[in-house]
């Protein structure tokens, strides 16, 4: 196939060609956009608040939370039953289901539950874990939800990214942010929610033989 | 007091606050007021989290926060380079940017004490000249920083600020010589000194820009250029293509980004200084403000003295302003519009200008 040139004349218009037209236009209207923004600053510095807002639509996160949407995919829960026991019966699906291997389940059998089985402890690493939502799928008793609305699950320790039976039933029912939260300060909308920092969790040690034999297990 | 040892001493205070002082404070608040402008025509805050015991001053503190972070990150000189050439080169941008500033007339003479001190480091009588030199020194600064790093990346983006800096270098020279034509000379505080007549029965002041209004339209875009900054920002490419500072960590880094202040700070000097009078302020004369013959007040002399030095920080910062704000509007040039601009638009528009203020010198000046 022979090689084409095609000529293509970029015929621009004249203010376009000359630049500065073009320029003082696209300057006029960053430079209108400033000047009309400090002047809602200025005036949100006396406490307007809707000056400050038409001033920059943008929220200030660690303070200010976005609602954020119901069916967002956040940090685990296990639900319980009336009595306080999780609704879990460590059937072992969740982690069968979980393509990163971070669910590990330690089962037993409980003579007191209705179900005779119940997990004794149940660890989700999150370090791991790529919030698919499979164990949710996965869970034939509807135990596990990932519906907290927690976010900030970081933390500067591994340990502390592992969350344990006891992590997941606390966060108890959880009222899902609407907007009526739309622009609330975070920190004191947490409590009312019944949400704790992922940070205040102690440090736990972490059984590495447990996750290296479910790893090759799963794996062969 | 021996007069030498006098004459070191106010040539050392002179640099202690020409130099350190007003360069260094202004570029520093650069770096802040980028990030401040740029949000707020942008609706957006800009950079506010660094604290000292909670207070936040608009995020002024950001500024120390980048300084810390860029001192204590790790000097990587990369081995398979050439590490005495990789240090050396982010100081021979600074040093340029810096060293220029040093012709810089920041107001008239001024007596103290029976003394006549100038407002610049040094009066050179090639002013003009050296300031285009030491700004070229920007060139070695970017190809050795390429060179030395002996990564294919870096390198590429070397030779593209090579080419695009050598091609605007032309349109620049070529653009001052209308200048000089006009004002007859390459000493600073002479062109000052030329643009502080009037024309109209003294209603429009005769700076550079009335006078030589093609030779600013084609030296401001060509000192952009210079200065690597958007829309010619082709060897950096901060965004996405990689530039010439691409094995440049920590303080040296840092060191790319401060000479690039600096340069914006020394280029706003100069064109106030070329086309905008100076320290001359529209109608204000040795005497007073002096409106034509409407309006006479007489001001003493140290105040008109103070409002000049002030007018030029003024006219200097707007100008620095100003590249901020076009850094922000406009988008890159593709690299072939932007040779093509240099060499088939800039460069026979600067010659026309020098052709055409040849002749009216000629025959009229
Ligand atoms: S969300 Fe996915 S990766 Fe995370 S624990 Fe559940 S199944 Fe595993
Ligand atoms: S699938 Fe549900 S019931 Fe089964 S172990 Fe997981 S959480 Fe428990």
């Amino acid at each position: 196939m022979a090689t084409r040139f095609v000529n293509i004349e970029n015929k621009l218009p004249a203010s376009t060609a000359l630049y500065y037209p073009a320029i003082a236009g696209g300057l006029s209207v960053t430079i209108g956009h400033f000047l009309k923004n400090m002047l809602y600053h200025t005036i949100g510095l006396f406490g307007n608040k809707g000056a400050r807002e038409k001033a920059s639509f943008t929220l200030q996160y660690p303070e200010v939370m976005r609602p954020l949407p119901r069916r967002l995919r956040t940090r685990h829960r296990i639900k319980v039953h009336e009595d306080g026991r999780p609704k879990c019966t460590a059937c072992m699906l969740c982690e069968t289901a979980c393509p990163d291997f971070c669910i590990y389940i330690t089962p037993s059998e409980h003579d007191d539950s209705p179900e005779e089985k119940a997990p004794l402890e149940f660890q989700i690493d999150l370090d791991r874990c790529c919030f698919c939502g499979f164990c949710v799928e996965a869970c034939p008793k509807d135990a596990i939800h990932m519906d907290t609305q927690i976010m900030e699950t970081s933390s500067d320790r591994r340990e502390n990214m592992v969350l344990r039976l006891q992590d997941l039933v606390d966060p108890g029912p959880v009222v899902v942010s609407g907007p009526e939260f739309a622009g609330k300060d975070m920190h004191k909308v947490l409590p009312h929610l019944g949400m704790r920092k992922l940070d205040h969790i102690k440090p736990r040690r972490i059984d590495l033989s447990y996750r290296e034999r479910q790893a090759t297990e799963q794996g062969s | 007091m021996n007069p030498l040892l006098q004459h070191s001493l106010i040539a050392t205070a002179k640099i202690g606050v020409i130099l350190l002082g007003f360069i260094m404070i202004v570029a520093t608040l650069l770096t802040w007021a980028e990030r401040k402008q740029s949000a707020v025509f942008q609706h957006r805050i800009g950079a506010n989290r660094a604290d000292i015991f909670g207070f936040r001053v608009l995020g002024l503190f950001n500024i120390i926060a980048d300084g810390i972070k860029s001192f204590t990150k790790e000097d990587w000189v990369p081995p398979f380079g050439s590490p005495i050439l990789h240090n050396l080169a982010p100081f021979i941008g600074l040093f340029g940017a810096m060293v220029s500033f040093a012709v810089i007339p920041f107001g008239p003479p001024i007596e103290i004490m029976g003394q006549t001190i100038t407002m610049q480091v040094v009066d050179l009588n090639i002013g003009l000249l050296y300031i285009v030199a030491f700004g070229s020194m920007g060139v070695y600064s970017v190809v050795i920083a390429g060179w030395a790093s002996n990564n294919k990346y870096a390198l590429f983006g070397a030779l593209r600020g090579i080419s695009q800096m050598i091609s605007y270098e032309v349109v620049l020279g070529l653009s001052l010589i209308g200048v000089i034509l006009v004002t007859g000379s390459v000493r600073l505080p002479e062109i000052i000194a030329w643009q502080g007549d009037y024309w109209l029965n003294g209603w429009i002041p005769r700076w550079g820009i009335f006078a030589q209004p093609l030779a600013f339209l084609l030296f401001f875009p060509a000192a952009i250029a210079e200065t690597k900054r958007t829309p010619f920002d082709v060897p950096e490419g901060e965004s996405e293509i990689i530039g010439y500072n691409l094995e440049y960590s920590g303080l040296k880094f840092g060191l790319f980004l401060l000479g690039e202040f600096i340069e914006i700070v020394v280029l706003s000097a100069f064109v106030s200084v070329l086309f905008f009078g100076g320290w001359h302020l529209p109608w204000l004369t040795d005497e007073g403000i002096r409106m034509g013959t409407l309006l006479a007040i007489d001001l003493p002399e140290i105040v008109v003295w103070l409002m000049r030095v002030l007018g030029f920080s003024a006219k200097i910062i707007f100008f620095c302003l100003l590249q901020l704000q076009i850094r922000w509007t406009l988008p890159r040039f593709r690299f072939d519009h932007l040779l093509r601009l240099g060499w088939k638009e800039m460069m026979p528009l600067a010659l026309l200008n020098i052709f055409v203020t040849a002749i009216v010198v000629y025959y009229i000046g």
